[in-house]
C-alpha cells in the first residue's frame, strides 16, 4: 500500500519527509515529487537529476536490506515565510536549515546557521539549545 | 560541525511505522536536554557530521523559477 501526500494531511514537515524520504528532495532542488511517483517510476527510467539517493524498490520486492541504517534529510527554514512559496526564495534569505538524521529508533535535529555568502551550513560551533517541547 | 542553534531528539524505539499513530504519537517531547540521552545525540550528531560534514559550496542564489512548477502541497 502507498502513503499518499493526501493521506498525509495535517501531518508535520518531518513526519512527511520520513514517510516519503526520497520523494520529497531538499525543498531548495525543484518540485517535489510524490512517493508513489518515484517507486514506480524510477526503475524505469532514469532518475530527475534533482533527486539523490537509492531506488528502494528492491527493498519493497523483498530483497535484504543492505547498507545504512540511517536516513538524512535537510529542511531549510526562510526567513518570513513557512509555507511552500518559501521554495522560490532566495538561498540568501534562508534563516535556519535542520539537518536530521533518522534511525530505527531516533531521530535527531540541529537546527544550524546558513552561510549565505558560500550556500552552506556555517562552520562555527556553539552550545545547542532546546528548542521547544510539546510534552503535556 | 556547523554552528548548531537548537537541536530536538525524539524517541520512536516504540514506532513500529504502523498506523496513525506512527505519525503523531513519536515527537511530542524533545528530549535533547535529558541526561539519559546525551550519548545518543553524541552518536547522532556523529552520523550528521558524517553525513554533512563536507557540504560542498554551490553556486547561485536559489531555485530558477523558470525551470520548475508549483508545488503540490504546502507543508
Amino acid at each position: 500500500m502507498f502513503v499518499t501526500l493526501a493521506d498525509l494531511a495535517g501531518s508535520s514537515n518531518f513526519a512527511l519527509q520520513r514517510t516519503i524520504p526520497l520523494a520529497l528532495p531538499a525543498c531548495t532542488q525543484s518540485k517535489p515529487v510524490s512517493y508513489q511517483h518515484y517507486v514506480t517510476g524510477a526503475p524505469m527510467a532514469s532518475l530527475p537529476s534533482q533527486l539523490e539517493g537509492k531506488t528502494l524498490v528492491p527493498l519493497l520486492a523483498g530483497a535484504p536490506a543492505t547498507g545504512s541504517a540511517a536516513a538524512f534529510t535537510i529542511y531549510p527554514r526562510w526567513r518570513e515565510y513557512d509555507d511552500h512559496t518559501h521554495c522560490f526564495k532566495s538561498y540568501s534569505q534562508i534563516e535556519a536549515i535542520g539537518l536530521s538524521v533518522r534511525t530505527a529508533t531516533f531521530r535527531l535535529t540541529d537546527w544550524t546557521a546558513w552561510n549565505a555568502s558560500f550556500n552552506k551550513p556555517g562552520t562555527l560551533r556553539s552550545s545547542p539549545i532546546i528548542l521547544c517541547s510539546n510534552a503535556a | 560541525m556547523q554552528t548548531v542553534l537548537a537541536t530536538e531528539l525524539y524517541d520512536h524505539r516504540e514506532d513500529e511505522g504502523m498506523g496513525s499513530q506512527a505519525f503523531d504519537s513519536f515527537e511530542l517531547a524533545n528530549l535533547a536536554e535529558v541526561a539519559e540521552f546525551k550519548v545518543v545525540v553524541v552518536e547522532l550528531r556523529g552520523l550528521l557530521v558524517g553525513a554533512f560534514g563536507s557540504w560542498p559550496a554551490r553556486e547561485g542564489s536559489g531555485p530558477d523559477r523558470s525551470a520548475g512548477g508549483q508545488v503540490e502541497q504546502g507543508g
